[in-house]
């Protein structure tokens, strides 16, 4: 790089220092609100996202130009680095984007190209590098000239400022995003919640609609036998984890060999999420003379079935979640 | 509870926590009208959890609303009038008004770090605690504890004693006082490690590279996501990273200061939160530093003491609890028979230094090797990305150090951080042989050692290059 001086604007821009913080959150909360609607992560390459940043930092950069603060000659010298740091980035950008190699012989060659990819972004994506053209104009305005003297503080201090935008925007999407989903679920009863916090009953949520059904059908003291512990039933499996909701009743095992624990009252009958085995659980059959009642609870509609003078058949109720009852 | 009552309890129990921290900063000797802000949330919680705890195994109180109650006003009674004899005034929050003068563009800086806080007070009120860890075990005691009134029915009940209690004291607080938000603790404790980080920065630096450092610890990835979760990993990355600053910043001097007593104080309250890490040794290593500098043996000897206590608290509370010297399923397979003095200080020493697992050291140089590797690969797949964008300044201010021959900052201070990663290398080199499944939760290993980020971020803008780098105006 080489190394010159940088003369000082003509214009402080006086004028604007007083709007500045107004500037300066118009520009945080269109990305942070951009984000937390469209809910888009950083796109494709490392290239791209280094662009994004440093067309924040320059935008940012642009609007502290507008004070008349010592600031001024500082971050000067740093935006000349940034200078050079875009229009890195823009090459390697551009080249990725054009350069590939493909069998134009090939049906829908088109694409595969990354230029297609160009074509389709959306418009978020463009907008930034909107705003840093915007940004560049406003510099180019005060007479910035890109010739800098590095220091090595002002580049780590530009760094710095970086990572801070980066976690800025990155942690106020997220958290808007986390408190509007919240708002949203404000008028459900408190624990009911729990179903729309961990994805809807064909999620995690449905562990809420599960352990309420299961705690309706068993007494406080009640024993009941859990699934193995595993992918396949995660949290239905973990006693740990189930006694949350199930507390104070006491969740075991099965012994051996699927053999049932002589003290247990109640068996779970789990789907599961049919991984790396066969859906349903207990695996075993269980004669309708050792079987007080059956009882099921559909996923979708949770409304519940009560069937007596039966047995546990694995391979009928393999895609059932309920609950039998041992007779004693 | 209808609503309106939970927002009273929820003052009651908040408020009172707050105030008696506030009064506590100054019984402490804390001078600094930021820091008593900020260490207000982390002691005045951590107080709370002691007394309940006192008062429900010492006078046999079963855990209850009433308890509760009369824990936070006897808080608010004793704490006040110790205050009060101690000449403090009642309402000295004035200083919050200085905001109003500050310049614009640091005022923008002050509104950015209260934004995060703002915004997780509402998932923390809105939704349940569901985090996997806290329905396992640390809201689970809080869940027992209320149902049953005591913690006897734990010892039934496998995985309960694993972590000291000062969450799952603070979930029960609230369900005691039926306001079932308990996540909102996790917004107190954030916001005040953010203030404190701030207040002590400020000691070293100008306010806006202060509130720039606040900035960037408040939006700080793993801190900000673990400000919404109901885990331990927070509050013990804010008592150990603030102890450790309070530890720096008192090693700094010619003479003996109040920041041993916090510091000293703040490491063993992380102990409160979580007492399997081996990190309480960087704060007795950074006692006995004030033996070196300032020859003060009373400080050193007496906080080590104090540490070492605060790590043996939990388990000897747990044997209060089970009252009787029984074999439990105690964290470290811990037992309490009697043994005689040799077994003893060897059981001290294995607190600092893991001599039962030495034996690794004679293990084939080939099995030792493919394990530093394993390590290293792993914990550049879990660590790393913790530090990794901080990096290139903390080599540079180093280098800075170096060059400028700041022995403490670069010996004492980046020294400790330095130390906590081979810690960090070391014990899980020694888990690498121990647990078969060492290598499966690498998400713990990470929030085990996000407290780094804070030190790191401390190290790199107390350094005096940003006081001549920026001019405030």
């Amino acid at each position: 790089m080489p190394s010159v001086t940088v003369t000082q604007p003509r214009n402080g821009g006086a004028g604007l220092k007083k709007t500045l913080p107004l500037w300066l959150l118009l520009i945080f909360g269109l990305f942070a609100g951009v984000n937390t609607w469209t809910a888009v992560k950083y796109p494709f390459d490392p290239a791209v996202a280094a662009g994004y940043q440093v067309a924040l930092i320059l935008i940012l950069v642009c609007g502290v130009q507008f004070t008349t603060t010592s600031w001024q000659s500082r971050f000067l010298k740093g935006v000349g680095l940034l200078l050079g740091g875009v229009a890195l980035a823009l090459v390697f950008q551009v080249g990725c984007l054009v350069v590939n190699i493909y069998r134009f012989d090939v049906p829908g060659w088109f694409f595969t190209l990354k230029l297609h990819r160009l074509i389709t972004l959306p418009f978020w994506y463009l907008l930034r590098w909107l705003l840093l053209a915007v940004g560049l104009w406003w510099s180019l305005k005060f007479d910035l000239r890109p010739y800098i003297k590095i220091k090595l503080w002002s580049a780590v201090a530009l760094l710095m400022l970086a990572v801070g935008v980066w976690q800025l925007q990155l942690g106020m999407s997220q958290l808007l995003s986390t408190s509007v989903r919240a708002l949203q679920n404000l008028p459900t009863p408190y624990f009911e919640r729990i179903t729309s916090q961990l994805g809807g009953v064909h999620y995690y949520g449905w562990i809420w609609p599960y352990s309420q059904f299961i705690k309706r059908i068993t007494p406080e003291n009640a024993v009941i036998v859990l699934p193995p512990q595993s992918d396949d039933w995660k949290m239905e499996g973990n006693v740990e984890y189930l006694r949350w909701y199930l507390y104070p009743r006491r969740l075991v095992h099965m012994m051996a060999d699927n053999q049932i624990p002589p003290n247990a009252e109640y068996i779970l009958i789990a789907k599961g999420e049919c991984i790396n085995v066969e859906c349903g659980w207990p695996k075993i059959t269980i004669p309708a003379r050792q079987v007080e009642f059956l009882s099921f609870i559909d996923r979708d509609s949770q409304a519940e079935t009560l069937i007596r003078n039966e047995g546990y058949d694995p391979i009928k109720y393999q895609d059932f979640w309920g609950i039998l009852k041992l007779k004693r | 509870m209808n609503t309106i009552s939970q927002i009273l309890s929820a003052g009651f129990l908040f408020g009172s926590t707050w105030f008696s921290g506030w009064w506590l900063t100054r019984l402490l000797g804390v001078a600094h009208n930021w820091e008593r802000l900020g260490l207000a949330g982390l002691l005045g919680s951590a107080w709370l959890t002691i007394v309940l705890l006192a008062a429900h195994l010492g006078l046999r109180i079963p855990f209850t609303a009433e308890l509760v109650g009369a824990v936070l006003i006897f808080n608010l009674v004793s704490l006040g009038t110790l205050y009060k004899l101690q000449g403090g005034r009642w309402f000295e929050l004035a200083f919050i008004t200085k905001f109003f003068v500050l310049p614009v563009w640091q005022q923008i800086l002050v509104v950015l770090v209260i934004v995060p806080v703002v915004l997780s007070l509402i998932p923390n009120v809105v939704w349940p605690v569901t985090d996997w860890d806290a329905l396992a075990l640390y809201d689970f005691r809080a869940k027992v504890l209320i149902a049953e009134g005591s913690w006897k029915s734990g010892f039934t009940l496998g995985y309960f004693f694993q972590y000291p209690p000062f969450t799952s004291l603070l979930h029960a607080a609230n369900y005691a006082l039926g306001f079932q938000a308990a996540k909102v603790w996790y917004t107190l404790i954030y916001l005040s490690f953010v203030i404190t980080f701030y207040a002590l920065l400020r000691r070293r630096t100008t306010r806006g590279v202060s509130l720039f450092g606040a900035v960037l610890l408040a939006y700080s990835p793993h801190f900000l996501e673990h400000a919404t979760v109901a885990y331990t990993n927070l509050a013990y990355s804010a008592f150990l990273a603030l102890g450790i600053v309070y530890l720096w910043l008192a090693g700094d001097r010619k003479t003996p200061s109040r920041d041993w007593l916090v510091g000293t104080l703040l490491v063993a309250l992380s102990l409160w939160v979580r007492s399997s890490e081996p990190f309480w040794v960087v704060g007795a290593g950074l006692l006995t530093i004030a033996v070196l500098r300032q020859r003060s043996w009373s400080v050193a000897v007496g906080g080590v003491f104090v540490l070492y206590g605060a790590k043996r608290a939990w388990l000897n509370l747990v044997y209060l609890i089970s009252q009787s010297p029984v074999q439990v399923a105690l964290p470290n397979n811990e037992q309490s028979q009697q043994t005689n003095l040799g077994t003893k200080l060897l059981s001290i020493i294995s607190q600092v230094i893991p001599v039962s697992y030495l034996h690794i050291l004679t293990q084939p140089l080939s099995t030792q090797g493919s394990h530093i590797l394993a390590v290293f690969r792993y914990l550049l797949a879990y660590v790393w990305p913790l530090i990794n964008y901080l990096f290139v300044p903390w080599l540079a201010v180093q280098w800075h150090d170096l060059r400028h021959q700041n022995w403490y900052r670069l010996l004492v201070m980046n020294g400790t951080i330095w130390a906590t990663l081979i810690l960090i290398f070391t014990g899980t080199y020694i888990f690498s042989f121990v647990f078969v499944t060492w290598d499966q939760i690498g998400g713990s290993v990470m929030r085990m050692s996000m407290f780094l980020v804070a030190l790191i971020w401390f190290y790199i803008l107390s350094c005096p290059v940003w006081n001549n780098w920026f001019k405030e105006t």
